[in-house]
């Protein structure tokens, strides 16, 4: 895999001097802060909202519905901001051509998706990290109390869920090989899944139960699993790489 | 003078469509090759199949007396500069030259020096700290010389490095190309006639993906079979009176007016003696019969026809 540590430095360079990574972890942070607050407040929001005729009983929010609110915008909100701002990493590269030189000096496609997805992981990690710091800063000023006890696998099947895209980005757009056709066959497969979930037999495999599961009554009673969910979707990300892999074998078919 | 590259008989076809048909021509070492065609013709497709970015139907390319389909490590050995070379705008040229070196294989120390030496040698040493995202396309042309040059290959390709560019850029990619002859071997292809003739050693002309011509400049318009004569005369009178005759002998393939001399084509070297004599016969005041030298464009509008 030629010149794979100096594409891997440029690649993570290039995200923080095109500033998408300092946007992705400011959005992140946002989305952090939001859930807190939002939690915290909207009760208060909605009983204002409606008319004196109505009256709407709501228990006292907790730290577990700022949880519960924090994991429902990293899966729906979150995902959708890291898709649109690194959906096309690659096409872009392709469609603009910025890739020939470097492969004239013999740089691999090979190396050229690994160093994209280790970049790619590298900052949805750190987006990640930044949300839900802020996430429990926030909560834990927002609310008296705060347990962190099971938060930690939750965020594990959030971590997966968002490394299962980056594999389905890399895969759409060494399949597609530029232009935005990527971005509608990663909608394409999002939208498949969702319509599996529709079947109950199938729904503890798919992907989505990792960021699909009821947050505040997993944190209360520890009664949920990944395990199926997870090694499907680890299979999922092996095969998605393997295929890119594969198809990436011949180099020429990206020099044109 | 020896040669680093030998094409043979390569073809290729897109679909069922031939755009190389069985071409052969070869580089020397420390020459500028021309590579000329009109657009469509073959040039951007053979280069792909030298850099290995294509592969031929048949026929064989021998880098350096081996045949490149068997041998993968030609990356660094040799360079090339794409007709509009894309950089990564965020890079300055210095770390962009760092990062190819370091996709070369070029220790860090030592691609540090070769960087500022050739980037000062493509005349951006100034600009070396600056964003590439400001360049223009010239500069952006000269960084794309700097990093073929970079690991010290024995050849360089190059696709049509003067078209986008305004006369002073062109000016300085001719010069800088003559320059690179120094150290190493040079493809440039384009259908700028006038910049072949510049800098060129030896000249290709490629039409439907054969070559039609192959040769050092002297060559070519050596074999080229017909004369132009031009021809000055005193009045208006005579020149009509020469012209009209011309029209009528066998020895005269072609007969025009260019700025008010009478321009004569004829079939070869040898009738050259006979229109002279041809002319004296005529008894028309002339005031001078000179042989037209041949440009490249002639022969090239010859041999496409």
């Amino acid at each position: 895999m030629t010149g794979f540590f100096a594409y891997l430095k440029k690649e993570l360079w290039e995200q923080l001097m095109t500033m998408k990574a300092v946007i992705i972890c400011i959005l992140f942070f946002l989305l952090g802060i939001i859930s807190p607050i939002g939690a915290k407040y909207a009760p208060e929001v909605i009983s204002r909202l409606t008319k004196d005729s109505i009256t709407i009983q709501m228990a006292d929010p907790t730290y577990l519905d700022a949880f519960a609110q924090f994991f429902k915008n990293l899966s729906q909100l979150g995902v959708i901001i890291f898709v649109i701002v690194f959906g096309n990493v690659l096409s872009q590269e392709l469609t603009k051509g910025s890739l020939i030189i470097p492969m004239s000096k013999g740089l691999s496609m090979k190396a050229v998706i690994h160093a994209k997805f280790i970049a790619l992981v590298f900052y949805w990690t750190a987006a990640l990290a930044v949300s839900f710091l802020s996430c429990a800063i926030y909560t834990r000023i927002l609310f008296s109390e705060i347990n962190l006890e099971g938060v930690a696998i939750l965020l594990l099947g959030s971590w997966i869920f968002g490394v299962f895209l980056i594999s389905l980005i890399i895969f759409s757009n060494i399949l597609c090989r530029g232009g935005y056709i990527s971005l509608l066959l990663i909608a394409g497969c999002v939208g498949v899944l969702f319509l599996l979930n529709l079947l109950p037999d199938v729904r503890d495999y798919l992907p989505l139960k990792l960021v699909g599961v009821d947050v505040a009554s997993a944190l209360i009673n520890q009664d949920y699993s990944f395990s199926k969910s997870g090694a499907v979707t680890c299979m999922l990300i092996v095969a998605f790489l393997l295929i890119s892999h594969i198809c990436a074998a011949d180099k020429r078919k990206f020099c044109n | 003078m020896k040669e680093i590259l030998a094409v043979k008989n390569l073809s290729k076809a897109f679909k069922k469509k031939k755009v190389i048909d069985n071409l052969s021509f070869c580089v020397y070492r420390n020459s500028v090759f021309g590579f000329v065609g009109r657009n469509g013709a073959g040039k951007t497709t053979t280069m792909k199949m030298i850099l290995d970015f294509l592969q031929p139907d048949t026929g064989s390319i021998l880098f350096d007396g081996e045949d490149i389909a068997k041998t993968k490590h030609n990356a660094g050995r040799i360079g090339y500069l794409p007709d509009v070379p894309e950089f990564y705008d965020f890079y300055t040229p210095m770390q962009y030259m760092m990062f190819c070196g370091e996709i070369s294989n070029i220790r860090r120390r030592e691609c540090k020096e070769k960087a500022e030496e050739l980037l000062k040698l493509v005349g951006l040493e100034k600009d070396k700290d600056r964003k590439i995202r400001g360049f223009s396309r010239g500069m952006k042309q000269r960084l794309g010389v700097a990093q073929a040059l970079l690991s010290d290959p024995e050849l360089i390709i190059c696709d049509e490095p003067t078209s986008a560019l305004d006369p002073i850029g062109r000016r300085e990619i001719l010069d800088l190309l003559k320059k690179a002859k120094e150290r190493t071997a040079v493809i440039f292809s384009t259908h700028i006639l006038s910049d072949v003739q510049r800098i060129c050693d030896y000249i290709g002309i490629i039409e439907n993906g054969k070559i039609v011509r192959y040769g050092t400049t002297q060559e070519l318009t050596r074999i080229s079979g017909d004369v132009k004569v031009r021809i000055s005369c005193e009045e208006e009178e005579d020149r009509n009176r020469l012209l009209e005759e011309a029209k009528k002998t066998e020895l005269c393939r072609d007969v025009q007016v260019e700025n008010n001399d009478v321009i004569i084509q004829v079939e070869n070297e040898k009738k050259v003696k006979d229109l002279f004599k041809w002319i004296g016969e005529k008894g028309c005041n002339v005031n001078s019969i000179r042989k037209e030298e041949k440009t490249l464009e002639d022969i090239y509008m010859e041999v496409i026809k």
